[in-house]
């Protein structure tokens, strides 16, 4: 038996690391839209010959958790004796193992002399797949055929070609035809640079070295999983938190988790969780997974290395037919949107029963998607913008929360207001912060962000899907929630007309639209925060004077700006009795 | 740093910058010795010892970023010390990353100026020019390229070149309309026609090919930027075979106590840089000491010096 030597180990584990991440590069460098090119929407990432992931390179949380069971599952359903050198399989079925239908998933296999040793693999999310609305995202569907074309693994190129019809069928069932066809070639190109480097690697180390040390790859993450869990504190906690409708009614879903932390595993169990939704708010299995793998890692190892190796401690009950793991056809658009961060915080919240120390409070709650689609009366030819929003992030045992950021499951850029003004007949009318927003704490939680956007000279299709409107993100250890969510449109003639948290709909042109998010959860008394730091925020317009004291107990000296600490003093005694 | 070396005797207090510079021993240990050995409870010595381990480590972490964390294993380069301090540390960074072989070039002090002096003076000039490729004016291309051309003739003429050690190569960014990053090609110098033009247009997708294994020759291609490079050529300069083999034995200068590691300290051999030759070996534990630099041979670490005045060390048990 050959002896990993550590450093080598070490060597070849940046190596993986950083094809993963030339990978993601070409991808961006070559995609033709906006999602994948400015907003960075998508993953890459290297696997055993039978689809073990070894390495990827670090995009989006989402992604990370789908990215280690896509490519097992579709070899399932597409066995590997199929391929061929020169092959991409390509597939966006949320019911093999995706997450919503615009996440396409191309896989391209590395033989040599014969035998598959690595498979690369990225995932773009599209900025068309079809379907009742542009974006592939409505918030309106009650099953999965209304959200767009749902592609089964398929050979997309064949022996080094790209198969024309297969291309035609997809391209003939999205609205953005040219956008699609490009970023399918960059989708092939993050492929094609990354089987260069890894024929590389493997020509230097030989391909049976470089097989064993995949292995070793991963089994060190499972070790050092492993030693993680070893340290936890041991028992059973659970904690239940709610969605606010599933874009049809307005009915709370409960989503509740039970974690048991053993010696050397941990189970999180789903069971109490509501059965699936009507709408398209369910999240498949791969998703449930994503958020579980992320929550773990993020509280107790960041900086474990992403394998198949590192989750092999974690078992993850989630029963059929609920909203972590709907039946087919069940829609799951929205899924990723909303679903998966509070998934993701009700195993925080199950964390902070035992290791608050190393938990955030509650966040923004939701991706905050917006989307808006028509013809661009500039060309005649349809676009689709489409671009989820950060918000507040919570507060944490010893900083306050970021202002307007994404959290937890989702890590895009946002699009620039050039980029939108430029591909899009929109005008962006304000992009900022949402002042007192924030969930009071010793340390407070970020601040939610707004835009608001005009649309200009045609008849557009809004969707709108947000969260945390009644139900605001939670506090931790005496923390507040955060402020919640919000939106509005204001009419051509200048009437202002309340939308819903989650809504499709057609609009004038002329009509704003005006989105502000959720901010995020306190961490300890407000009572406690530091003077300096409330008096910064509010000499920068982030809290005003009046959430100030009402919250913070805080007195400032009328006109002036300065704090009257005498007077805080006296309010914040008082408040505490 | 200095200071730290200094008391462990790796530094010669009196020949820094060969003897114009003292260093004031006794100030540097009541320093260290207040600040950081005795709020520890330890001596000044590993004090000292400390001070270099956390430096090691800063360096050791700077080599992994540019080397292990891309996927090089650093066991298949040398190390190459320079700096007036790099020789002091260069054994115990090439120890902590498995490197065999490290080369001290011969004036390691001044390296970075050698660099600085040998390189050619180069002047960027960039233009945004955005025109899909088979729109592009031939004439006004031409008229920017030399626009830039004008510019950096005058620019280097100023510094001094002649006409005759004036090079300039053009060069564009192109992308295929709606993509978000451009590739640079280059551009011939002289006149550029219609048919040129399209020319670089296929150079692109051949560069996009070659890059990303494919090219969308049938779609689009944009110009986004015009690119000049001014080069003021200075004569190569090569390093010579100037040491030769000495015809006496070595002989040391000095001896001190230096601490390596460990408690004590060893009685170390102290050789001048100037008085080495070819082929000589030195074994440590010993310093060698020159004008810009100190170079520090650990226990069980052997140098020799090769025909172009540099300094071999490697470990004897390898």
């Amino acid at each position: 038996m050959r002896q990993i030597d550590p450093i080598t180990l070490e060597v070849m584990r940046n190596a993986f690391q950083s094809v993963a991440e030339e990978m993601g590069a070409a991808l961006i460098r070559t995609a033709l839209s906006p999602n994948i090119k400015d907003r960075r929407d998508c993953s890459t990432a290297i696997y055993t010959g039978d689809g073990e992931l070894v390495s990827q390179a670090e995009h989006i949380p989402l992604h990370l958790g789908l990215m280690v069971s896509v490519v097992k599952k579709t070899l399932e359903k597409f066995p590997i004796e199929r391929l061929e050198p020169g092959d991409a399989v390509i597939t966006n079925d949320p019911y093999i193992s995706g997450s919503h239908l615009p996440d396409i998933v191309m896989i391209t296999p590395v033989f040599i002399d014969g035998k598959c040793i690595a498979l690369l693999a990225n995932l773009a999310h599209h900025v068309d797949i079809g379907g009742i609305v542009p974006g592939g995202m409505p918030t309106i569907s009650t099953e999965i055929f209304q959200e767009g074309l749902r592609i089964p693994p398929v050979k997309f190129r064949k022996r080094g070609e790209i198969d024309e019809e297969i291309m035609n069928i997809i391209t003939n069932n999205v609205r953005t035809s040219y956008e699609t066809k490009g970023d399918f070639q960059a989708q092939l190109a993050a492929n094609n640079v990354g089987e260069r480097r890894i024929r590389e690697i493997i020509s230097k180390y030989g391909k049976d070295m470089v097989s064993f040390y995949m292995s070793g790859i991963m089994d060190y993450a499972e070790r050092r999983m492993v030693t993680s869990i070893e340290k936890l504190p041991k028992g059973t906690f659970s904690f239940e938190d709610y969605l606010e409708g599933d874009g049809l009614t307005d009915n709370l879903l409960k989503i509740r988790a039970t974690l048991t932390i053993e010696n050397d595993r941990i189970l999180v169990d789903f069971t109490g969780t509501d059965t699936q939704a009507k709408g398209s708010v369910n999240c498949t299995r791969a998703v449930t997974l994503a958020c579980v793998y992320y929550a773990l890692k993020s509280a107790i190892d960041p900086e474990l290395p992403s394998s198949a190796g590192t989750f092999r401690p974690v078992e993850v009950n989630t029963p059929l037919g609920t909203l972590v793991n709907p039946k087919f056809p069940a829609p799951v658009s929205n899924g990723n949107i909303n679903t998966s961060q509070r998934i993701t915080e009700v195993v925080l919240g199950a964390l902070s029963k035992t290791i608050c120390e190393r938990v955030p409070a509650a966040s923004t709650g939701s991706m905050s998607i917006f989307t808006i689609g028509g013809v661009d009366p500039r060309n005649g030819e349809y676009y689709s913008y489409v671009e989820t929003y950060g918000g507040g992030q919570g507060a944490l045992v010893n900083q306050d929360g970021m202002d307007g950021v994404h959290v937890h499951m989702t890590n895009t850029m946002n699009t620039p207001t050039e980029v939108i003004e430029i591909a899009y007949p929109l005008r962006v009318e304000r992009y900022g912060l949402v002042p007192d927003t924030d969930g009071p704490g010793r340390f407070r939680g970020g601040l939610g962000l707004t835009r608001e956007i005009t649309i200009i000279d045609h008849h557009a299709t809004i969707a709108i899907g947000t969260e945390r409107r009644k139900i605001r993100p939670w506090g931790l250890m005496g923390g507040k929630p955060g402020g919640g969510s919000d939106s509005w449109l204001v009419s051509p003639e200048g009437e202002k007309k309340p939308l819903p948290s989650k809504v499709t709909r057609q609009v004038e042109p002329g009509t704003r639209i005006v989105l502000r998010t959720a901010g995020g959860g306190g961490f300890g008394d407000p009572l406690e925060r530091i003077l300096q730091d409330i008096s910064r925020d509010v000499e920068e317009g982030l809290i005003s004077i009046e959430m100030a004291r009402e919250e913070y107990g805080v007195v400032f000296n009328q006109g002036a700006g300065q704090i009257d600490e005498d007077s805080t003093a006296l309010v914040r005694k008082k408040a505490r009795r | 740093m200095t200071d730290a070396n200094a008391i462990l005797g790796r530094i010669n207090p009196s020949y820094l910058l060969g003897g114009e510079m003292k260093l004031f021993l006794d100030g540097t240990r009541r320093v260290i010795d207040e600040k950081i050995a005795r709020p520890l409870g330890i001596d000044v010595e590993r004090a000292a010892e400390g001070i270099i381990a956390v430096i090691n480590a800063n360096m050791i972490r700077g080599i992994r970023r540019v080397s292990v964390e891309k996927g090089y294993d650093p066991r298949e380069f040398s190390l190459v010390a320079f700096g007036g301090a790099g020789p002091l540390h260069a054994v115990e960074l090439a120890q902590a990353l498995n490197m065999t072989n490290i080369i001290i070039p011969q004036y390691p002090g001044i390296a970075s100026a050698f660099g600085m002096l040998s390189a050619d003076v180069r002047h960027d000039y960039v233009q945004t020019y955005i025109a899909v490729s088979n729109k592009v004016d031939a004439k006004r291309l031409q008229s920017i390229y030399q626009q830039m051309e004008k510019q950096g003739i005058h620019q280097l003429s100023n510094e001094g070149f002649s006409d005759q050690s004036i090079i300039m190569h053009r060069y564009a960014d192109l992308r295929y309309v709606r993509q978000a990053y451009e590739l640079q090609v280059p551009v011939k110098n002289g006149t550029l026609t219609t048919e040129y033009i399209s020319s670089v247009a296929e150079s692109f997708h051949a560069q996009h090919e070659i890059n990303y294994g494919y090219a969308r020759r049938s779609e689009p291609v944009e110009f986004v930027n015009l690119r000049l490079v001014a080069l003021g050529k200075l004569p190569e300069m090569q390093p010579a075979k100037t040491i030769s083999r000495g015809k006496n034995a070595l002989e040391p200068i000095d001896y001190r106590e230096v601490f390596f590691e460990g408690t004590s300290s060893l009685k170390t051999t102290i050789y001048k840089r100037e008085h080495l030759h070819k082929g000589q070996q030195i074994l440590g534990p010993a310093i060698v000491e020159q004008l810009d630099s100190t170079i520090v041979i650990f226990p069980n670490y052997q140098a020799v010096t090769d025909s172009y005045g540099n300094l071999l060390i490697t470990n004897q048990r390898e």
